[in-house]
């Protein structure tokens, strides 16, 4: 359950973000839909405690993270929340399992190795256990970027311009991995985008540039 | 995974970097580590072997040649002073409390033969670790390290060979040593050296004198060259006389009268030093009055009395100062020469008087063993300075070298550090990541570099083995180490800090929307 009420956020002067109402029931998948500009990432970032809320509220869970501090935002976060980025930004030192047990390990969760595994084979990514991230194609580094942010088994995955600067076909299974697996670990699916090809696939959006023109 | 694997795959990423950043340190470590080793373990080891000697009196020439030869056993000799002068010293026992003579020339196998008094081993406090001390001529007692790398047992018997180095052109086959003890390890110049006594060195160099003149000239050493000495400073006794002789016209001071009473003794000396009858030597020894008043208290018929009971090897009991114990009883024997007196003051006031008398009224030289050492350390303090420095310029350039690296990686990172950051890893963890980077690589430069440096130490004491009159400890550890260990170390984290610090500037959110 995600609740937003008169939420906005400004970088200096400049109002990037207003949103009056908008609520979330667990399971619905969303697409936040806008222009670069128009603050779909800024909202997502809110929603994900990368950015402190300025003004307004946001309730997830009946939890009111602008009234967490900074270290339990941290927590609540690696606890509930999963990302996803345009790029998969897997550490590329480690290995694709490194990988893994590094976010089990940074959430302050037990590092298990058999999890990781199990994961990485629901996604056909067994094969490349112990490759580096150098060694990988673009769609298999997404979805071990994917696995990593459901690690946790996070309730909410909020995936950032997943699909931008990805063929059509690409894009599709992008989409249809994040539906999947949010669907298979419980998880709530926000995507921001400016792609509109992503639309097609969910049912719910709310379209930032439409609401700011209004 | 833990935040040691994470800080070590950095490392391992950019191994180039990792690898060039360690070889600085290492290096830098290693030099400062050798250093400190070296002068440490030389330092020790060469005030040990001068303690208790206050002074050495030898032949006129270097100072510093007269310690290293006659303590050090590592130069020639100056050349030979007479043994009757040494001994007129020798006896003063209210300025001497204990005098050690030493008579050098030969080697066996590079390992000096020294002939002296069982005053010398006591010295050093050496003990037998077998057999006992030499009694008769020809019998020899071996340093620790000599028996070891030669091999010689008890009884073995083997010939000195003239000169100081392993490769000396004469042999002395006709006369042979044999091994009646060997010392327990004393870590002075003792496990170096045969010792034996200084009839020894006579009887094997008498031969020499006579036939002086078909094989003199084979000898290039300066031991051998004491007959030449004896002419020049009989020369220069003759110069001396002349000019005394012009100059006093109405009265002959004292000290000049003995200065000419000196050179006649000297000129007056059979050059057949073969004979050996035990004589009692004129005395001639008198403190020059006006220098030194203090030196009145010992009167010049004591000083005879002394003297002549010490030659009848009667000192202790008839001594008129019954609390001055004996110096040790040095054979007497007319027109014989050693090579140095190493001297044990009696009292402070000796230091005063002792070295100023003897270079200026005798012919002989006094060096004084602390002074001569200080001056040759600071020679190679310099050096060791330098090298320091230098190497002191290696390690800081390493921290740079590492603090570029980390800067630079860091620019890199962000994307990782915030990441890190959205999968709930605090701003300290990400901050001791990066510190853990700069100090993985200082403890293991600096453990590298405390190997390179005791390597590179036992290297050159197993290459130097043969020779070296000190001997390098390499797996000795020194507490000065600690504090370039840990000064490496301690700089390693600071250079780190900087780079680690920017973990709290970075803006998760701006970064991961670019």
């Amino acid at each position: 359950m995600l609740k937003v009420d008169q939420l906005s956020y400004h970088y200096g002067k400049t109002q990037v973000l207003q949103l009056d109402r908008w609520d979330v029931t667990a399971g619905q998948p969303w697409v936040i839909l806008g222009k670069s500009g128009s603050g779909k990432t800024t909202l997502l970032h809110l929603i994900g405690g990368l950015l402190r809320v300025q003004t307004g509220l946001i309730e997830m869970n009946g939890q009111n993270i602008g009234a967490l501090s900074s270290k339990q935002l941290d927590m609540f976060r690696a606890k509930n929340i999963g990302l996803v980025f345009q790029k998969p930004h897997l550490v590329a030192t480690l290995t694709v399992m490194q990988n893994l047990l590094l976010a089990q390990w940074l959430s302050g969760q037990k590092q298990q190795k058999s999890v990781c595994q199990a994961l990485l084979a629901s996604l056909q990514m067994e094969a490349k256990l112990q490759a580096y991230p150098n060694q990988l194609s673009q769609g298999e580094a997404q979805r071990v970027a994917v696995a990593r942010a459901l690690l946790n088994r996070p309730q909410w995955l909020l995936a950032d311009e997943p699909t931008a600067s990805l063929d059509d076909e690409n894009a599709a299974q992008v989409v249809s991995l994040l539906l999947n697996q949010a669907q298979e670990f419980g998880a709530t699916l926000l995507i921001a985008t400016h792609d509109e090809r992503v639309k097609t696939h969910l049912k719910h959006c709310l379209d930032l540039s439409s609401l700011s023109k209004t | 995974m833990n935040v040691l694997i994470l800080s070590f795959s950095y490392l391992r990423n950019k191994f180039l970097n990792t690898a060039l950043n360690l070889l600085l340190l290492a290096f830098g470590v290693g030099i400062i580590v050798f250093l400190i080793l070296v002068t440490r373990q030389a330092n020790d080891q060469l005030r040990r072997n001068i303690k208790g000697i206050n002074l050495v009196i030898g032949a006129k020439g270097s100072p510093l040649q007269i310690i290293l030869c006659s303590i050090y056993h590592l130069d020639n000799p100056t050349g030979n002073i007479s043994l009757d002068e040494a001994n007129r010293i020798a006896q003063d026992s209210s300025i001497v409390a204990k005098a050690i003579p030493m008579s050098l020339g030969d080697n066996y196998q590079g390992h000096r033969i020294v002939g002296t008094t069982h005053a010398y081993p006591a010295h050093y406090q050496a003990t037998l670790a077998a057999g006992v001390l030499w009694q008769k001529p020809m019998e020899v007692v071996l340093g620790v390290e000599v028996a070891r790398k030669t091999g010689l047992k008890l009884g073995s018997t083997f010939a000195g060979a003239h000169g100081l180095g392993a490769e000396a052109l004469h042999q002395h086959e006709e006369k042979k040593f044999v091994v009646v003890g060997i010392l327990r390890p004393s870590q002075t110049v003792l496990d170096q050296v045969i010792l034996t006594s200084l009839e020894s060195i006579w009887e094997v160099h008498e031969e020499h004198t006579e036939d002086k003149d078909t094989d003199h000239d084979n000898h290039s050493d300066a031991n051998h060259d004491h007959e030449d000495k004896q002419k020049q400073a009989t020369t220069s006794a003759e110069a001396q006389k002349t000019t005394v002789q012009q100059e006093a016209k109405k009265e002959i001071k004292q000290e000049e009268k003995k200065a000419v009473e000196v050179d006649s003794k000297t000129e007056a000396s059979p050059p057949d030093s073969s004979q050996k009858s035990l004589e009692k030597p004129k005395l001639r020894y008198q403190m020059p009055k006006a220098d030194e008043p203090k030196k009145q208290q010992v009167t010049t018929t004591e000083k005879t009395q002394a003297t002549q009971q010490t030659i009848t090897k009667k000192v202790e009991t008839t001594e008129k100062k019954e609390e001055y114990k004996t110096i040790s009883l040095i054979p007497v024997k007319k027109g014989k020469e050693i090579t140095a007196l190493l001297v044990t003051y009696r009292n402070p006031r000796a230091a005063l008087m002792l070295p100023r008398y003897i270079n200026t009224e005798t012919n002989m030289q006094a060096a004084v063993p602390a002074s001569e050492l200080n001056r040759l350390l600071s020679f190679i303090g310099l050096g060791a300075d330098m090298i320091r420095a230098f190497a002191l310029v290696v390690v800081l350039i390493s921290a740079l070298s590492i603090f570029i690296a980390l800067f630079n990686a860091l620019k890199e990172r962000r994307y990782d550090l915030a990441i890190m950051r959205t999968l709930g890893a605090s701003q300290l963890q990400l901050l001791w990541a990066i510190l853990l980077e700069g100090l993985m690589l200082s403890v293991v430069g600096a453990a590298l570099g405390g190997l390179l440096g005791h390597g590179s130490l036992a290297m050159l004491s197993a290459w130097s083995a043969q020779s070296a009159q000190v001997q390098l400890e390499a797996w000795q550890w020194v507490r000065a180490e600690l504090f370039v260990y840990g000064g490496v170390v301690g700089i390693g984290i600071l250079t780190a800090l900087l780079p680690a610090l920017q973990v709290y500037k970075i803006d998760i959110s701006k970064t991961l929307a670019q």
